[in-house]
């Protein structure tokens, strides 16, 4: 093991060494954070950020149902915070001076248009700067119109008069009864987000860390075509202790890499992690698949260029779809189930979970998860990797 | 081939054999190396030469064949018997982005060497190589003989009982290449064995005290200077130059009785004859009836490069 030790300590330094490296283990990584956390805050939040104003100049009964039964309601539940307006064009003007995220307006004559068989829409009017609060918006919205018509033709059908006083009505407070209408329960529950500054911190600390760990393996091709190699071989010291050298130094680069934007981004961004515990065990996971990873991936290539080049599409595809950069989870669907194939995904959903209170053992499946990319891709990797340091 | 037994041996290895893809590179070699000998490897490039000196330094897996270094076998994780060598691989192996002395700290890490030999020992192989000035610059800013140096420097680190130097003077300026070719006599001198493979006949002349003659993955022949010199017996060696119609006059010697060898190379042709004085003016007269226009004729006493082409029918540098 000491022949391992020293290639590391070796290693190490010539990663202290190249400026490039540096910028991109540490430099870029805190740079980016402080300007996403800076410039993009109103891009994310978490539900308590889920600021709504309300607008029904229709004054209709179901706009009063709406507003009393369903959005005060998922107010008194703390998800999100309501204001009124009365005009379509106050409540513009509330999002514009940023008072709210999004506006829901049921517009005038929408009563009526319900009475002709041709339903106006409910409208949803979103701040340009936030992303999260007019998709939850239209998904309340959206789900509320669809159980009014469901129940409208359902009324109709049973032969109920629209134009009956107080049919509306009734039809509406049924709609604030059905369970599910308001989504925002299951996005609290499983689609839960970092806050805007840990968010940046966590998804530059993961998507950086492949960058930070791609020397390691790419390195032991340099060796090879700097002619070094031959000469550790020569050495006498067991084969297996160079691979092991270069795991070491790069998982040191990679924990190091993810610590300095963790306690960076705490302190000077105001970051908040969650139990030290469970960040530590997520960190350290991270690094080890994103070392599984790189090191796969620079295995079925044969230059140090062509790995570079390689890992670093893989890097940025991974990061994309493993939502570092926006947050996936929130979209749902398809995008959301197939970011789950990267380790970023279940990095940053183990880390929400921290976040909002829980501990490891409240994210041992995203653990488990990402401890199951580093072992698969790394025996293979590394499996592959055993052949640069074969005679 | 050998089987030269000694106490005093330092390399013995025998039947060393490697394949690549079905091609034999190197076929049945042996041969021993006692302490303070030289022991030459000379051949062309595509010898075998550096893929010997691979199987013997550990760096390459032998098909057959066994060696031993200081009576210890030696495989490719054979730490005791690769603790006795020392490697200067024929590319430059260093770390450009650290220092000769960080380079030397970190191979002689490697080798074992104790905290308190390690910085004394540095101190000594970088002032034998000549880097006492430059010694914590980083090495891409060496010129190419003082990287050379320090790649030679790296080997003599532990003090190694076996040096092993395949072609190290390869791009080497003349001044460098004789600085390190005195370093190789003195370090023999006292008492290391040294293997050198070249392709350069004058630095095996030089140096080695033995030589073997390799080609195409065979050692042809071993032996001092003198021994293989007298495979050639009391035949002369001719050499003609000329800008063309060399080949054509190849051919039309090798039908001349007294010509032993004719080999074309380099825009001369070279040629081992029985009796160089009395075949001369029938060689000239052939070589113009063949249409090529000599510039120069040199006879020569038998070197290596005349064993060479006895035994080979090629010259060294084709």
């Amino acid at each position: 093991m000491r022949s391992a030790f020293i290639i590391t300590i070796k290693d190490l330094k010539q990663r202290a060494r190249d400026r490039s490296a540096l910028l991109m283990v540490f430099v870029i990584p805190l740079a980016l954070v402080l300007i996403f956390s800076q410039a993009l805050a109103g891009v994310t939040g978490s539900p308590s950020e889920l600021k709504f104003v309300f607008a029904d100049p229709d004054k209709s009964e179901i706009g009063t149902v709406f507003h009393d039964q369903v959005l005060k309601t998922l107010e008194a539940d703390g998800l999100i915070t309501l204001s009124l307006a009365v005009t379509e064009e106050e409540a513009s003007g509330a999002i514009a001076a940023g008072d709210a995220g999004a506006a829901i307006v049921i517009p005038s004559g929408f009563e009526e248009s319900i009475y002709s068989g041709s339903p106006d829409a409910i409208q949803v009017i979103g701040h340009a700067d936030a992303f999260l609060s007019p998709l939850v918006a239209k998904a309340i919205a959206d789900s509320f119109a669809s159980e009014l018509n469901t129940l409208i033709i359902s009324a109709a059908a049973a032969g109920v008069d629209l134009a009956d006083a107080g049919a509306l009505g009734r039809i509406a407070g049924e709609i604030a009864l059905t369970k599910g209408i308001v989504t925002i329960d299951d996005f609290s529950a499983s689609r839960k987000e970092l806050d805007a500054t840990t968010f940046y911190s966590a998804g530059m600390a993961i998507f950086f860390v492949f960058f930070s760990v791609q020397f390691g393996i790419t390195s032991l091709i340099e060796e090879r075509n700097r002619g070094t190699m031959p000469r550790l071989i020569a050495a006498p010291i067991p084969t297996w202790s160079i691979l092991a050298g270069k795991v070491l130094s790069t998982f040191v680069v990679g924990v190091m890499s993810m610590a300095v934007l963790v306690v960076a981004s705490t302190f000077i961004v105001g970051a908040e992690w969650g139990d030290l515990v469970g960040v530590t065990v997520l960190v350290l996971l991270a690094v080890l698949s994103a070392m599984g990873i790189m090191t796969l991936v620079a295995t079925v290539v044969r230059t140090a260029e062509q790995a570079g080049n390689a890992q670093a599409i893989v890097a940025v595809a991974m990061g994309m779809l493993g939502g570092t950069f926006f947050p996936v989870a929130q979209i749902g669907g398809l995008i959301e189930k197939v970011s789950l194939l990267t380790p970023h995904a279940w990095f940053m959903r183990g880390l929400s979970g921290l976040q909002s209170g829980g501990n490891l053992g409240d994210v041992w499946q995203e653990a488990a998860a990402i401890l199951i990319f580093a072992l698969v891709t790394g025996a293979i990797g590394f499996a592959r990797a055993r052949r640069l340091v074969a005679p | 081939m050998s089987n030269h037994i000694s106490t005093s041996n330092v390399l013995e290895c025998s039947g060393l054999q490697k394949t690549f893809n079905g091609n034999v590179a190197v076929k049945d070699v042996g041969f021993h190396i006692d302490a303070g000998e030289t022991y030459g490897l000379l051949g062309p490039n595509g010898a075998g030469k550096t893929t010997c000196i691979s199987m013997i330094c550990g760096i390459l897996q032998r098909d057959s064949g066994d060696i031993t270094v200081c009576g210890e076998p030696l495989d490719i994780g054979s730490v005791t018997a690769k603790s006795s060598i020392g490697f200067v691989p024929q590319d430059l192996a260093l770390y450009p982005d650290l220092s000769a002395r960080e380079n030397m700290m970190f191979f002689a890490r490697l080798y074992g060497l104790s905290k308190t030999t390690l910085r004394r020992r540095v101190d000594e192989v970088i002032e034998l190589v000549g880097l006492t000035e430059r010694a914590d610059d980083q090495a891409t800013e060496y010129s190419g003989g003082m990287k050379r140096r320090l790649n030679i420097g790296i080997g003599l680190l532990h003090e190694p009982k076996l040096l092993i130097l395949d072609e190290p003077t390869v791009g080497v300026d003349p001044q460098s290449r004789n600085a390190i070719l005195e370093s190789i006599q003195r370090l023999s001198s006292e008492g290391m064995a040294v293997l050198y493979t070249t392709h350069y006949m004058e630095e095996a002349q030089r140096l080695c005290d033995r030589i073997g003659i390799i080609d195409r993955g065979e050692l042809r022949a071993e032996g001092s200077q003198r021994e293989l010199v007298s495979l050639v017996g009391e035949r002369d060696k001719i050499r003609l130059e000329s800008a063309s119609g060399l080949e054509s006059a190849s051919t039309a010697l090798r039908g001349l009785n007294g010509i032993v060898e004719a080999a074309v190379e380099n825009e001369g042709l070279s040629l081992i004859v029985d009796d160089a004085r009395s075949l001369l003016p029938q060689i000239i007269a052939k070589v113009a009836e063949s249409g090529a226009v000599i510039t120069n004729v040199a006879v020569t006493e038998p070197d290596l490069e005349t064993v060479f082409l006895h035994l080979t029918g090629r010259a060294l540098r084709d």
